[in-house]
């Protein structure tokens, strides 16, 4: 490591860096070295204090939260804690950033030349501009520059619009790259895409690049280097591959047996394997299309496109696809929150259309939703006891108030809360706890069969990986049927014992996840399995 | 974090808390009219137009009525139709508001459609067409200062409750089987109930300044019943001799009408921070 040192420029030295916000230190103390041309990966979990750290060594901390102590320096000159001009210049020349999600951090209303115009060094002529503009586009692996150039941040993907954050960090020619979570709010292929353009850029401009994510995966795969953060300190740090092969501290363990590939599968429940004769959902030649009000008029997107499918009881069926590809879609549908267009939706052997009543109340009771978001699907009004009071009195009147009472400790337990939580609100609960209070509403139907969209994708992975034991557990409990969307392979591995794949609305393969994942016939399915990140781990 | 605890700590401000001062003592003061003032209708001949004096402090009328009791009486009227229109007219906008975001379609956009007719026509000139075809009564009264006001509660209401009603926990509630009602009951209702207080204590300064309005053009409440904007027009008569009697109903109107909205703009910097009438869709 010392030979690297003195061989190598560094780009970036921050030793002993304090944050607090006013009597309350945050950051305890943190020591990061960036060479130029490497890549230094920051781990750790939300609250972990990794992008308060990389905030203040961009300068961009919010009012409340002062760096108070320790010493930055960038490019060979220290920086002071108090941001004057001549500070703030050596920064933005030197730094770029590129944020977690994409699309909010480009002005809605400007177009993308002019956004990148603004990005380049003050002073810089016209012909130039555009010169240095079309460069950096072509820089990012953008391919239609004179479309994208006119384009409006909403009419570009999430990935391309990425591409244009990265070209507009590179428009000063930094010497750091600073990357804070910069494929989270990515598809899984489009992530790989991204990353893949950092490395380069970072080999051909010998970019230091500070990478911050909260994915032990990403970070295997990308970095030489990696500080483990923990409540405000670094934990452990080294070589990327010697840290994860063998990882001293207690918490880097804990982060690695978190990885979703790494969860060690639960046997599917015995019972499954007999009923799974018994068909208990079919879909039958759905489609659906929405109206879209673009440039051109409106136009129509077909979310699907004509899918079959069948679902035995007490199997788990992992649904795959990119955003865009119809599988939330299909969930709203399948749970009637959404109407087909055409086609068949069967429970239980019944068209939805032509029950009864009195079938509807019990199709109503017997199909659950996991939401994806746990933040807004809670009422914040109400409290825990009264989100799950609210299906228990609906779709089991005549409850007395002791039952219901009763009934809702035991969702507690069964979804492992403390039973005094039931007088909280959403406010005073993590995203774990929340979805964990998701999870028990869905419970108090006593549903048959659960869908869940991306129950998980939004949860810190070490709370992923316990949300995910618990739907495995609670799945051979009540032997319950599922149907499991999500973007992400590895968590589908851990889950389903089937995996379906979606493509513009329409199926692409399907299978038992463990041979659609080692050898998938579709080439799409070959670029999702080669996007699951944590390769190297 | 939600809105909740953003809004921790906010209290209705020393306007509302004035605002709040100044209803209690006017409400007080018209409840118990019967035991601490006299009769509104009592005529002494031989103290006609008299000034404001220790034993009369508002004066005396052309009959020799005093002033302040009559004044005082006089808020009854005004405050009783105020308060009903107030109250039906949030009921009303609040109904409309909720059908039209939980149906949506057409009903919202009849909904929708009657607010704008209803902020087309001035509710001054609906008045008098309505009242002097059916006369003046308290019903016909009431309705046309509901007609007029609804449409604040309406809009104010939708716009949150359209932006509430595509809330996941709403998709949620109906996932665990609720109806129109109960996402109506156990959502929607308490959401909007801070912006509905705003709404009504808006609409009953709104009332309050029409229905004395009303009182003045002579369509309102008929004499000898006291009333604060029948009272004004009385006095217009001796503004120059004796200008206390057109004075005081005057001042109770806009006193009450004043307090009404220091009450409304706390309780909207209270709950929604900022002017309730300013808040769009969001």
């Amino acid at each position: 490591m010392t030979v690297v040192a003195t061989r190598t420029e560094t780009v970036l030295d921050v030793r002993d860096l304090r944050i607090g916000l006013a009597d309350t230190p945050i950051v305890h103390g943190v020591d990061i070295r960036v060479p130029a041309g490497k890549s230094v990966g920051l781990v750790g979990e939300s609250g972990s204090g990794k992008t308060l750290t990389a905030l203040a060594i961009a300068g961009l901390l919010p009012p409340a939260i002062t760096i108070t102590g320790g010493t930055v320096t960038l490019a060979g000159k220290q920086l002071s804690a108090v941001a004057d001009r001549h500070t703030t210049e050596h920064r933005v020349a030197t730094i770029g950033v590129v944020f977690q999600n994409p699309t909010p951090s480009l002005n809605p209303r400007m177009r993308i030349s002019k956004q990148l115009h603004e990005a380049l060094p003050q002073g810089t002529g016209r012909r130039e501009a555009a010169a240095r503009i079309a460069e950096l586009l072509g820089l990012v692996g953008i391919t239609d520059i004179p479309k994208t150039l006119h384009a409006f941040p909403h009419e570009l993907s999430g990935g391309l619009n990425q591409r244009v954050v990265i070209a507009m960090a590179l428009a000063r020619d930094p010497k750091l790259l600073i990357a804070d979570e910069p494929t989270t709010a990515l598809d899984v292929s489009v992530q790989a895409q991204v990353l893949d353009l950092v490395d380069s850029l970072r080999e051909r401009l010998g970019l230091g690049v500070l990478l911050v994510s909260h994915d032990i995966g990403i970070i295997a795969d990308r970095t030489d280097e990696v500080h483990v953060m923990s409540e405000g300190r670094i934990v452990e740090s080294g070589p990327t591959a010697d840290v994860l092969r063998a990882p001293r501290h207690a918490y880097t363990r804990q982060l690695l047996s978190a990885t979703p590939s790494r969860l060690a599968r639960v046997a599917p429940p015995a019972k499954a394997a007999e009923a799974a004769q018994t068909p208990q959902l079919t879909l039958r030649d759905l489609r659906r299309s929405f109206s879209v009000r673009g440039r051109e008029g409106r136009t129509k997107h077909v979310a699907l496109d004509g899918v079959d499918l069948t679902l035995h009881r007490g199997q788990a069926i992992g649904l795959v696809g990119e955003s865009g590809s119809g599988k939330t879609t299909l969930a709203r549908i399948v749970v009637g929150l959404e109407r087909a267009d055409s086609g068949e939706v069967r429970h239980d052997g019944l068209e939805l259309s032509k029950q009864t009543r009195e079938q509807r109340r019990q199709w109503r009771r017997d199909v659950q939703y996991i939401f994806q978001d746990p933040y807004s699907s809670l009422d914040p009004r109400l409290s825990v006891a009264q989100t799950l009071r609210e299906p228990l009195e609906l779709n089991h009147r005549g409850l007395s108030r002791a039952e219901v009472s009763r009934r809702i400790d035991a969702l507690l337990d069964e979804v492992e809360l403390p039973r005094d939580f039931r007088h909280r609100h959403p406010s005073e609960l993590s995203g774990g706890q929340r979805q964990r209070v998701g999870i028990a509403r869905a419970l108090a139907s006593e549903p048959t069969l659960v869908i869940a969209d991306e129950p998980v994708s939004a949860l810190d992975l070490s709370v992923q990986a316990r949300i995910l034991r618990l739907l495995a557990r609670l799945r051979a409990e009540r032997d319950l049927t599922y149907l499991f969307i999500s973007h992400d392979l590895a968590v589908v591995r851990y889950l389903c014992d089937d995996v379906v794949v979606l493509r513009d609305g329409r199926i692409v393969e399907q299978g038992r996840t463990d041979d659609v994942l080692r050898n998938p016939r579709d080439p799409y399915t070959q670029t999702l399995v080669d996007a699951i990140p944590g390769g190297s781990l | 974090m939600t809105t909740a605890t953003l809004h921790k700590g906010r209290t209705i401000g020393i306007g509302g808390w004035i605002g709040a001062g100044i209803l209690t003592v006017v409400v007080a003061a018209t409840v118990l009219a019967p035991w601490i003032t006299g009769d509104p209708l009592e005529q002494h001949l031989e103290i006609l137009l008299q000034a404001p004096s220790a034993a009369h402090p508002f004066g005396t009328d052309d009959l020799g009525r005093d002033l302040l009791t009559r004044t005082i009486h006089g808020g009854r009227t005004a405050l009783t139709i105020s308060v009903m229109s107030a109250v039906l007219a949030s009921v009303l906008g609040l109904s409309l508001a909720l059908a039209g975001a939980l149906f949506g379609g057409w009903v919202d956009a009849i909904s929708g459609r009657l607010a704008d007719v209803q902020l087309a026509v001035p509710s001054i000139v609906l008045a008098i067409v309505v009242l002097s075809f059916v006369g003046n009564s308290f019903g016909p009264i009431v309705l046309v200062l509901v007609l007029g006001s609804w449409v604040l509660t309406f809009r104010v209401v939708r716009g949150h409750a359209r932006a509430v009603i595509e809330q996941q926990y709403v998709e949620a509630a109906r996932v665990a089987g609720a109806g129109r009602a109960a996402i109506a009951w156990r959502h929607l209702i308490p959401s909007v109930l801070p912006l509905l207080a705003v709404a009504f204590t808006l609409n009953a300064s709104y009332a309050l300044l029409l229905e004395s309005s009303l009182g003045y053009l002579g369509l309102g409440v008929q004499p000898p019943q006291p009333d604060w904007g029948q009272m004004v027009a009385a006095g217009q008569a001796q503004i120059f001799t004796a200008p206390w009697i057109a004075f005081f109903p005057g001042l109770a109107v806009v006193v009450t009408s004043l307090g009404l909205q220091l009450l409304g703009d706390g309780l909207a910097e209270r709950f929604t921070g900022g002017p309730v009438t300013r808040r769009g869709t969001k």
